[in-house]
């Protein structure tokens, strides 16, 4: 059955060959006069290099390492900036630090609009395990350059703030509790020197039994209370050292390497080479095995003998073949050879011209 | 001497075309060796299974599939391959094939039924001296249906296999007239031919449920034009 399909698709490309191919040629036109027309961009690229973790970030123990095994840095980074740039919110950072910002004032289409044209503007793919390049491209090449410098802005301000975020709740946490255990700390003083005050120690001897026990529970309470603050100014300080650090720790991780310049000759992007010339051709080839598939599902008759085998379930005895370009060259034999006997006298025996072809014979009754 | 820097390729001899002539000798027909090649290889698959059946019915579903052009050179190749005495039997009285083997006054087998000749009279030698014609003649429409299912041309049919070793019917399309089918029923065994690009299954189909009771030895691909290259067709077989 699958033969049998191959054929009959092979048949009805082969039918009408040129036909077929006349919706791909002329996408493969039309692709060609898009892209010689289309509009040259100022382009501007800028090299960012990643690394796994910070010299004071090893130190310091302040950031959790996220380093996956089968990512390189520059891979997880560049994935982070894709799909941040999927978010509006990360799009509008980056278009409020640029000139594009004039746009975003001009009703909600226009805002929709920017958003669009600035994703589509902008692309980042890793270049190797800690390299990651960035690039821009816009008509204006100021555009261009701003926006690749706002991305990367943009995208180390996410960084810190995402880091910080922890760091500014855990630490009004502490704050929090700390007033807390200092009171419960001032309560447990105040009751060790209300009963200190109350019980005197005695005369002559030690104090009794139940007393020194009292004494020793409320200096236990006490001590409690005190090492509880301890460890909560601890980690409130922590928390503020790291907030201090993490800004210093993703300056260090993330360093520009290449920065980016003005663009100074407009360019095209073979980004936009390639989609452009693609969806042609793609909608070109996709119409032309449309048309062969359409005409193979359209076409009912008998091609092959295989098809008759299949379909009508009987032995095919023979295939004659078409013998119409047989005759019209015998036709032609004989019209040649009645010229030339036209020229010449006429001779007795030439037999052959007065063949009359069989073909001529069917046509005529229609049988 | 100039050197030739190429050899014009010699082409193989090529077997010439089976003609058929009248009895005077003067050639009418002229069957390409590739359909007459075709021909023979259909009457071995035939005589593989059975032998040529005696009478034998060329069909098709529809008009213009090639029937009389194949039945004559069907007829031709047996008597021209075979010590057989072949007759080729015109059953078309719609579309009678008037071939210049034929003469003008010859009244056909719508004579015989008139009482016009005898079929000794009607029947036309060729230049192969086992092979005859009997053509159909000029027979008025409203008579067809009754002469198609009559006795009279059961016993002429009867006559004929008495005087020929193999009669070969050429019998109007199934789907053109209802007549076709007991016209098909005087032979033995048919073959459907089908012209291949133009006969949809559909149409043969319908033919085939309307000679189902019909012995069918096989389907003759007649007209085939395959546009595919053939280097493509060596890597897919065709049959």
């Amino acid at each position: 059955m699958l033969r049998l399909v191959v054929l009959r698709l092979l048949e009805s490309y082969f039918r009408h060959p040129w036909l077929y191919l006349l919706p791909t040629i002329g996408m493969i036109g039309l692709a060609s006069y898009f892209v010689l027309n289309l509009d040259k961009e100022y382009q501007a690229e800028g090299v960012l290099y990643v690394q796994n973790e910070s010299y004071l970030a090893s130190l310091t123990n302040v950031r959790a390492s996220d380093v996956s095994w089968y990512l390189t840095a520059a891979q997880i980074t560049s994935n982070e900036i894709n799909e941040l740039l999927r978010t509006d919110s990360f799009v509008r950072a980056i278009i409020n630090e640029t000139d594009l910002e004039e746009k975003m004032t001009k009703g909600e289409s226009a805002v929709n609009e920017t958003i669009q044209e600035t994703r589509d503007s902008v692309w980042v793919f890793s270049t190797g395990a800690n390299q990651v390049s960035i690039g821009a491209s816009h008509e204006d090449p100021k555009i261009a350059y701003q926006l690749i410098n706002a991305l990367i802005d943009v995208y180390m301000r996410w960084q810190v703030n995402g880091e910080q975020a922890e760091n500014e709740t855990a630490n009004s946490f502490f704050v929090d509790v700390i007033d807390l255990y200092n009171s419960e700390l001032a309560a447990a003083r105040e009751d060790m020197v209300q009963y200190v005050e109350t019980h005197p120690q005695p005369l002559r001897g030690d104090r009794p039994e139940t007393e020194q026990m009292e004494i020793v529970r409320l200096q236990a309470a006490v001590d409690l209370a005190a090492s509880r603050v301890a460890s909560a100014l601890d980690k409130e300080e922590n928390t503020r050292l790291a907030m201090a650090q993490i800004e210093s720790d993703t300056r260090q991780r993330y360093i520009l390497i290449d920065a980016p310049q003005i663009p100074i000759q407009p360019e095209v992007s073979l980004k936009r080479i390639a989609l452009q010339a693609g969806a042609f051709v793609g909608v070109g080839v996709f119409l032309t095995l449309a048309a062969i598939c359409g005409a193979a599902i359209l076409d009912r008759s008998f091609r092959f003998p295989i098809d008759a085998k299949n379909r009508l379930e009987l032995p095919v005895l023979s295939t004659l073949p078409d013998t119409a370009p047989y005759y019209r060259w015998y036709q032609f034999r004989k019209r040649r050879a009645a010229r030339a006997q036209e020229k010449e006298p006429p001779q007795p025996n030439l037999i052959e011209s007065e063949i009359v072809p069989a073909g001529t014979a069917v046509g005529s009754t229609g049988a | 001497m100039q050197m030739k820097f190429w050899k014009r390729k010699t082409r193989e001899p090529v077997s010439p075309p089976l003609i058929l002539s009248k009895k005077n000798g003067v050639p009418v027909y002229n069957f390409p060796i590739e359909v007459v090649d075709n021909l023979r290889y259909t009457i071995t698959r035939i005589e593989r299974n059975a032998s040529l059946p005696l009478r034998l019915a060329i069909v098709s579903a529809l008009r213009e599939e090639g029937v009389t052009y194949l039945t004559q050179a069907l007829a031709a190749t047996v008597a021209h391959d075979m010590p057989l005495s072949v007759c080729v039997v015109d059953l078309n009285w719609w579309w009678p094939s008037t071939t210049i083997l034929v003469g003008q006054d010859n009244p056909g087998l719508a004579g015989v039924f008139t009482g016009e000749a005898t079929l000794e009279e009607i029947i036309v030698p060729t230049g192969l001296p086992n092979l005859a014609l009997a053509p159909a003649g000029q027979l008025p429409i409203e008579r067809r249906p009754v002469i198609a299912r009559s006795q009279v041309l059961v016993q002429i049919m009867e006559q004929l296999s008495k005087e020929f070793d193999h009669l070969i019917l050429d019998v109007p399309a199934v789907r053109a007239t209802t007549d076709s089918v007991p016209l098909a029923s005087l032979s033995d065994a048919c073959c459907l031919v089908i012209r291949q690009g133009v006969t949809t299954a559909e149409d043969v189909r319908l033919a085939l449920d309307e000679i189902d009771h019909l012995s069918i030895l096989g389907v003759i691909l007649n007209q085939v034009r395959l546009k595919t290259p053939r280097a493509i067709l060596k890597l897919i077989p065709t049959d």
